[in-house]
């Protein structure tokens, strides 16, 4: 399998765009692309879509015996998956970095900011308790995985039914679709990650061009070949003084205005976002 | 006969669906649906294949299948090679030796007769990427009942309770038998029935993936 090779004159047109404050397809730096959601039929299905990228989310739960060290808490994993039809350089159970450093980042947006009430998922302390499992598959790169993978692990959350059981004494009853209806899960707020692309622009004595900064909103995978760094704001569209997480894996130093501007855009978009959510 | 659960008759497929390039960045792809099954595939190639999986006179085809949420198995491993073996009857090999044609089916929706479903994406994702076929392939499943009959393209509860599934792929030419594969116990009668209904059906499917590649030729062509 070749790996994906971006050519010179790509790089270069890139930057040249991005040097004079426009993009290859056409939107402002701060844009965003268009995104499609597709809710499936049984809950907890979604495949989102976000310009050309798309990913395809399953919740599942099966119950278990909790840690030892946390009787009375449920668990969550998340695994996103590289799907070999995504991209030219993907190959079928290849370890990915990029996916890898993109699912780290969604841990801590969904998991670790306790997004998931853990202890709602409790069913018995000590003795049983719900694992949630959330399987995230890359169908299409076409750029900006993070932010695709992170709307598509929120919609499946927020449409995700288990089965209600009830338990009286020492006797537990796990009750079918039929019996009762499904519970939803409790979240405490929704984290939707918003990746930014910087590219640094190198100076041109000849052409009296001096350094530059750029930062792209929502990249393309274009883009994300051609650009030095990235940095990734969780925020809440509900609660709009929080972040979730801030993700900036070396590359490009940036200066803390940088930072400061992409957090504000970062909860601007998350509360646009808010309205796929709930809508 | 009796009416089946959902109204359909003996001999009646589920509403299908078949839409060509709903992926961007692989070179073919195709979307499949039998009713509530659903399965997308996505092709690339031909192309360089790695050392130890190169062949000198013809090109070599993988498949991965992929389920939703759970992990691969042996169902998964099993349906791979029965795919994987059905295209490289189908594909025109010897026109790209040293190449590797990629193919991977990921279930989107799991309904019933997954298998079937999935070679037709494979197939249909093939000619979207543009790699030569010998002829077009078409796939069905069949339930057999415990009561005599025999459902065609059975959904997940039919399958359930079948005394066997039949998957039979089906050639365009000619109406051979590129593939059939048999789950269960069954009387040879039975089983030769099942086949000419799957034969039969599959015409449908031919008649459903022409007009699907039709659209999409018109549509190329309107951009030109």
């Amino acid at each position: 399998m070749a790996p994906s090779i971006t050519t010179l004159s790509e790089q270069a047109f890139v930057a040249q765009a991005a040097r004079e404050d426009q993009r290859v397809d056409g939107r402002r730096l701060q844009d965003h692309r268009r995104i499609k959601a597709q809710i499936g039929v049984q809950p907890g299905n979604v495949e989102v879509q976000l310009g050309t990228t798309r990913i395809f989310a399953v919740v599942s739960a099966s119950l278990v015996t909790p840690y030892p060290e946390k009787p009375s808490e449920g668990m969550v994993v998340i695994d996103l998956a590289p799907s070999p039809m995504a991209d030219p350089s993907y190959e079928p159970n290849r370890w990915n970095e990029d996916l890898r450093e993109a699912r780290a980042v969604l841990q801590r947006a969904l998991i670790r900011s306790r997004a998931i009430d853990a202890e709602a998922l409790c069913v018995v302390n000590g003795q049983l308790a719900w694992s949630l499992r959330i399987d995230l598959k890359v169908l299409d790169n076409g750029g900006n995985i993070i932010d695709c993978a992170c709307l598509a692990a929120t919609l499946a959350l927020k449409h995700f039914r288990h089965n209600e059981v009830s338990v009286e004494g020492d006797k537990v009853t796990v009750h079918t679709l039929e019996e009762r209806r499904p519970v939803a899960l409790t979240l405490h707020h929704i984290p939707l990650c918003v990746s930014f692309g910087l590219m640094e622009l190198p100076s041109d004595e000849n052409k009296g061009l001096g350094e530059k900064l750029v930062v792209l909103a929502d990249p393309t995978n274009v883009e994300e070949k051609c650009m030095q760094g990235r940095l990734t704001v969780t925020a809440s569209g509900k609660d709009s003084a929080m972040l979730y997480g801030i993700h900036k894996h070396g590359g490009a130093p940036i200066g803390p205005e940088v930072v400061l501007r992409c957090s504000e855009q970062a909860v601007q978009r998350a509360m646009e976002l808010d309205e796929v959510v709930d809508g | 006969m009796a009416t089946r659960k959902d109204g359909r008759t003996a001999e009646q497929l589920r509403a299908m669906i078949c839409e060509l390039k709903p992926l961007n960045q692989a070179d073919g792809s195709a979307r499949f649906q039998f009713g509530s099954t659903q399965v997308i595939s996505g092709v690339f190639g031909p192309r360089e294949g790695r050392a130890s999986n190169r062949d000198s006179d013809e090109s070599t085809i993988t498949v991965t299948w992929n389920r939703g949420a759970r992990m691969s198995g042996p169902r998964e491993k099993e349906y791979e090679g029965i795919i994987r073996k059905t295209l490289e009857a189908l594909v025109v090999r010897a026109q790209d030796p040293l190449c590797v044609i990629d193919v991977t089916v990921q279930e989107m929706l799991e309904g019933g007769s997954s298998l079937a479903a999935g070679l037709n994406a494979a197939v249909v994702g093939l000619v979207e990427a543009g790699v030569a076929l010998h002829s077009l392939c078409a796939a069905v499943a069949v339930a057999l009942l415990p009561d005599g009959s025999a459902a065609l393209d059975p959904d997940s509860e039919e399958e359930a309770g079948a005394e066997a599934v039949v998957t039979v792929a089906v050639r365009a030419s000619d109406n051979a038998i590129l593939a059939c594969t048999c789950d269960g116990a069954v009387s040879e009668v039975r089983l030769l029935g099942a086949v000419q209904a799957a034969t039969d059906a599959s015409k449908t499917i031919f008649t459903l993936v022409r007009m699907a590649l039709e659209q999409r030729l018109e549509t190329e062509q309107r951009c030109w």
